[in-house]
């Protein structure tokens, strides 16, 4: 039009980030002079320019990363809540009877309201408790833990427990053990950091938690998990061995041998189980309990392999069968 | 009819779905909440509620401009929460009348800009990220990208149109008001 040359954005985009030299500035410019509407294209071009300049910079993310955090959230509240909703009242209830009744034996309960934060400590029993923001916690035996539930979720822990955390994007959840930072966007974790232990370790069952030590930072996914040295002071990520209890009733087996988990029921469970054929003691679990009973437990597994329990007089288990 | 599957079960199309917008949502969350953390969770949690009520779900709008305006609706309350939630000893001042407006309009036009540019393909958004943020001159730009001047000069003039084509309905009024006085001087003249 005008007989002014055809302009196009590449010119454009050079003139208004100032990297036209004077012959293309000279260009653009007659060419916006021509006509009212190049003049209006330029002006546009130039306000889009402006705009950009305060962007924020997201992160390079990980849309696969992303995704699955998504979907280890879908299955979560589909098929995997059964945490919650297998006696969502009963659950917790016990354990202020419990700790009602043993009080002084076993463990002490301190809550001090005053000061905003509630104290916890536990000596030879679990404790469970729900925090005021509705996160449940299992404190394990000879462990502490401080919480300040307000504008900011902030726990500083001794020893050992497992979290589930109330969501809620808009206060972060954070727990202090040692020289390590755990940060949480809702999800369920294991912090461990005994004095008598010489590393602190972070798993992570669901969700994301960011871990730091000494300016090092670590994100953890579902199935991560993180030590942190004390000698060293190093953090470094691993991957969550086969057999893991969460709290002190959740367990997850991943592909754990049968001998392994075994060991894990008598300890956790406080029973005797005996092979009757020392293949079984080979076959390869994939299972997660969420507070199951251990007749409900030995239940499922023989399914799982095509084995037989037995369950004798005086409690003592045996599975017969095959192996695998 | 992107819906359609997912209201019916099918993960995988709700996948397609989060992977397609996933990152100009997150941009467009992070231009209203200034905290590219924040924005991911929102986005992500859209997407987890998408699917747990996947069955009631209705959307007369295209599927887009529903997750956009699910995006805007839950940065909106996020900012409510975070302004009530403002410690009482910070410093609180009264805003004049129509300050807020204001405020509201540019972090409305921050969080359009912010999703365009994160729907840009990957190359073109980093040579665009480096020109006009990091202030790189274009020969720098390809040198460290190993590219040709030639190929950033037309990856620019691409980000850019792109830009001002996405963002045509928030040019001010002044531009046209301008551009109609010169047409009036025009056809006097």
């Amino acid at each position: 039009m005008n007989g002014a040359p055809h302009i196009t954005s590449e010119q454009i985009a050079a003139y208004v980030s100032g990297e036209a030299d004077a012959a293309l500035r000279a260009v653009v410019e007659q060419w916006a002079a021509a006509d009212t509407a190049n003049a209006k294209e330029l002006e546009a071009m130039q306000h889009a320019w402006q705009w950009s300049a305060d962007a924020s910079i997201l992160p390079e993310v990980d849309g696969d990363a992303a995704w699955q955090k998504v979907q280890a959230r879908m299955e979560e509240k589909t098929s995997g809540g059964r945490v919650v909703r297998m006696r969502p009242m009963q659950r917790f209830a016990p354990w202020l009877a419990a700790a009602a009744v043993v009080a002084g034996l076993f463990f002490a309960v301190r809550i001090l309201l005053v000061s905003g934060t509630q104290d916890w400590s536990a000596t030879a029993q679990v404790i469970h408790t729900v925090l005021k923001d509705r996160s449940r916690v299992v404190l394990s035996p000879n462990s502490e833990m401080t919480a300040s539930i307000g504008h900011k979720r902030s726990i500083t822990l001794k020893g050992q427990a497992y979290f589930e955390v109330a969501r809620d994007t808009t206060k972060p959840f954070t727990v202090h053990a040692e020289d390590v930072l755990v940060t949480v966007l809702g999800t369920g974790f294991e912090v461990s950091a005994y004095d008598t232990s010489a590393t602190v370790q972070v798993k992570v069952r669901h969700g994301h938690v960011r871990v730091q030590a000494n300016d090092v930072e670590l994100d953890l996914l579902a199935g991560d998990a993180a030590t942190y040295d004390r000698a060293t002071h190093r953090l470094t990520r691993m991957a969550l061995p086969s057999s893991v209890v969460w709290g002190d009733r959740i367990l997850q087996f991943e592909e754990a041998p049968m001998s392994e988990v075994v060991q894990r029921l008598e300890t956790l469970y406080g029973v005797r189980i005996e092979l009757s054929n020392s293949a079984i003691g080979t076959c390869r679990l994939t299972a997660d309990f969420d507070n199951e009973s251990i007749d409900r437990i030995l239940g499922v597994i023989a399914d799982t392999f095509g084995i037989t329990v037995q369950k004798d007089a005086s409690g003592h288990y045996t599975l017969n069968g095959d192996g695998c | 009819m992107e819906l359609a599957p997912i209201a019916a079960g099918d993960a995988q199309a709700l996948e397609h779905l989060f992977k397609a917008h996933y990152r100009p949502l997150c941009g467009f969350a992070l231009g209203y909440l200034k905290d590219a953390d924040q924005a991911e969770d929102i986005v992500q949690e859209l997407f987890v509620r998408l699917w747990q009520d996947r069955e009631g779900l209705s959307i007369t709008t295209s599927v887009k401009s529903y997750l956009f305006t699910a995006v805007r609706n839950r940065c909106l309350n996020a900012l409510a929460v975070k302004k009530r939630m403002r410690p009482l000893d910070e410093e609180v001042h009264d805003a004049p009348m129509g300050e807020d407006r204001e405020e509201d309009e540019l972090t409305e036009r921050a969080a359009r800009v912010q999703a365009v540019i994160e729907a840009l393909p990957t190359e073109r958004r980093k040579i665009f990220r480096m020109s006009r943020n990091e202030g790189m001159k274009y020969h720098e730009i390809a040198e460290r990208l190993g590219l040709s001047v030639k190929t950033v000069e037309n990856q620019m003039g691409k980000a850019l149109k792109t830009l001002r084509e996405e963002l045509a309905d928030l040019m001010p009024l002044m531009l046209l008001s301008w551009a109609l006085w010169n047409w009036i001087g025009g056809g006097w003249g």
